[in-house]
């Protein structure tokens, strides 16, 4: 009896060492951003200290004021949420109506086009990123919203990933709908597009993180201070003299909380929209 | 099954949005590219003259080029597999299920949600010669982004670093797919930690593998953000890669003869790549 029970207990014991070493794993792969966290709220003359120091001696929130008075990250801010918020929704709709054309009709080409539609993946955005630029200046778009979203507005992905949802839909209940006289297009609004939105979040989810993070396009499309976005605000701190890595770490920290609170918490929609786009066939 | 009467355009109108934009920002720059590629430009990257491959003749005689080609490959063999094998590791750790099992996956998978530019950020910092602490902890003093011998190992660092989320996330996946009798069996045979995994777990979750290969391939031959940030190109190209050096070429130089040529060039490589992988695969990896 004795014996059972601390057998038990040493296996308690392993259970839990077990786990802390996990977390201590994963304290490790967190490193960079907690170091970043730490610094963002170290006093100046701390961060210029040699040797370097990890944990702050005094915390301050003096790296934060000093960003916020000295750049425009509020609007910085704005721009990256109306860049990837309103590209994400374009994202939706184009990928939605094309899913439904591709899964819930029958016409002459719809496997070439389909193809052409994967094709788009084979070819990178950077392989293009110059002639596109082009385009956009061409068109007198730069510096403008809707020259930053224009490369955002579809994703061969997610057309794939919600042709794949919507092939599974129910055909009774599509039959019944269009027995009922409903319409295509009612079909679409009133009855597809409510029952998927699982895979519609998921979308808007991970091309939301995505948008919000891209660097190259929004910096080669805007020369205005004003109209940058934060990933691009927080490397243009760098060129500024001085004390300026208190700051820099601090803003890194402004830019890093909303994709690391969605990530949070919707850790789960992510991981199932990233496995399920990446099944193919 | 599909309702009668449908009209032949009616999905066609469908598909208009997303063609829309597949049309204009995909494949009509890319063969623009590869049309204007033959031609000489001028300072607005407007065509001039038909001169064939000279563009391409002359970038693949240009040391600055050859030298990004060979970077992005450094950048490549080391990166990639490295990111692989790291995620793999934290896989087998998280495998079994435990009480703070969500806490731990949850800080294995978050580097995936971070930008290249906050990266950057972090990393110049971690690696400077005196304020950082990077080479407080190792107790050396390098400049890592500045001392040609090291600069594009400490880029690939952090791109390793910024892949691990995600492809850890698939090795999990795919490891707690491995069926429980096969990993019993072989514990039964007392194969250890490392057998098991070389001669089980690995041969199982080969697909997964490739494909992460397969996809971090394409990402990293392609890589330039933390490049053009880091070291504004690396001076005489010291750490540029085939992408940085068309952004450089393009963008700064205004030389867009020798941008589009290497825009192609690195199309083309990665292309040749993938072909040669997918070859691969058929080859040695293990489906069932």
């Amino acid at each position: 009896m004795d014996n059972s029970v601390s057998l038990k207990r040493r296996k308690d014991i392993g259970k839990v060492l077990f786990q802390a070493f996990a977390i201590l794993v994963g304290l490790l792969v967190l490193f960079p951003i907690i170091y970043c966290c730490f610094v963002s709220f170290m006093k100046p003359n701390q961060i210029q200290s040699i040797p370097p120091t990890i944990i702050p001696k005094e915390w301050t929130l003096e790296n934060y004021f000093n960003v916020m008075e000295t750049t425009p990250i509020g609007r910085f801010m704005i721009n990256s949420l109306i860049l990837a918020g309103v590209s994400s929704v374009i994202r939706l709709v184009t990928a939605s109506f094309a899913a439904f054309a591709f899964s819930f009709y029958e016409f002459k080409g719809r496997n070439l086009l389909f193809m052409i539609c994967l094709g788009t993946i084979m070819i990178p955005s950077d392989v293009v990123l110059v002639t596109n630029y082009q385009t956009i200046s061409g068109l007198h778009l730069v510096n403008t919203y809707l020259g930053m979203m224009s490369v955002f507005c579809v994703n061969a992905m997610n057309i794939f990933m919600m042709r794949q949802n919507f092939l599974s839909f129910s055909r009774t209940l599509q039959e019944a709908a269009y027995v009922d006289g409903c319409s295509n297009i009612r079909f679409f609004f009133k009855i597809l597009i409510p029952t998927s939105t699982p895979v519609l979040t998921t979308v808007f989810i991970s091309s939301f993180i995505s948008t919000w993070n891209t660097y190259l396009w929004p910096m080669l499309v805007t020369n205005q201070p004003l109209m940058r976005t934060v990933q691009v605000g927080v490397t243009m701190l760098n060129n500024e003299d001085g004390n300026v890595h208190g700051p820099i770490m601090a803003a890194s920290m402004l830019v890093l909380i909303p994709t690391v609170a969605i990530f949070l918490i919707f850790r789960k929609k992510i991981v199932s929209g990233i496995m399920g786009g990446a099944l193919k066939e | 099954m599909k309702p009668k009467g449908i009209r032949q355009f009616e999905p066609l109108l469908y598909l208009l949005p997303a063609f829309f934009f597949f049309i204009v920002f995909t494949y009509y720059p890319f063969f623009k590219t590869v049309f204007n590629s033959f031609f000489l430009t001028n300072f607005m990257g407007v065509r001039k003259e038909f001169v064939g491959l000279e563009n391409y003749i002359r970038i693949l005689q240009d040391p600055a080029f050859l030298a990004s080609v060979k970077n992005t490959f450094i950048y490549v063999i080391v990166s990639v597999p490295v990111s692989v094998f790291i995620a793999l590791i934290l896989a087998i750790i998280a495998n079994k299920k435990t009480l703070s099992s969500p806490v731990y996956e949850t800080m294995y998978a978050l580097p995936m949600a971070m930008s290249t530019s906050v990266c950057a950020m972090i990393f110049e910092l971690m690696y400077n010669p005196s304020l950082g602490i990077i080479n407080e902890l190792l107790g050396t003093n390098v400049s890592w982004l500045t001392d040609n011998r090291f600069t594009i190992y400490a880029i690939s660092f952090i791109s390793v670093w910024m892949n691990i989320g995600y492809n850890f996330l698939f090795l999990l996946a795919a490891v707690r797919n491995v069926p429980a009798d096969l990993i019993e069996a072989a514990d039964m045979e007392g194969a250890g930690t490392v057998r098991l995994t070389t001669k089980i777990i690995l041969p199982i979750i080969s697909p997964t593998v490739f494909f992460l290969i397969i996809n971090s391939l394409a990402k990293s031959m392609m890589m330039s953000g933390l490049v053009i940030i880091l070291t504004d190109g690396g001076r005489n190209g010291s750490a540029s890669t085939m992408i940085s050096y068309m952004y450089s070429q393009s963008v700064n130089a205004q030389n867009y003869n020798n941008g589009y040529a290497s825009a192609i060039i690195a199309f083309i490589i990665t292309f040749v790549l993938m072909l040669f992988s997918f070859g691969f695969e058929k080859k040695y990896v293990h489906y069932n």
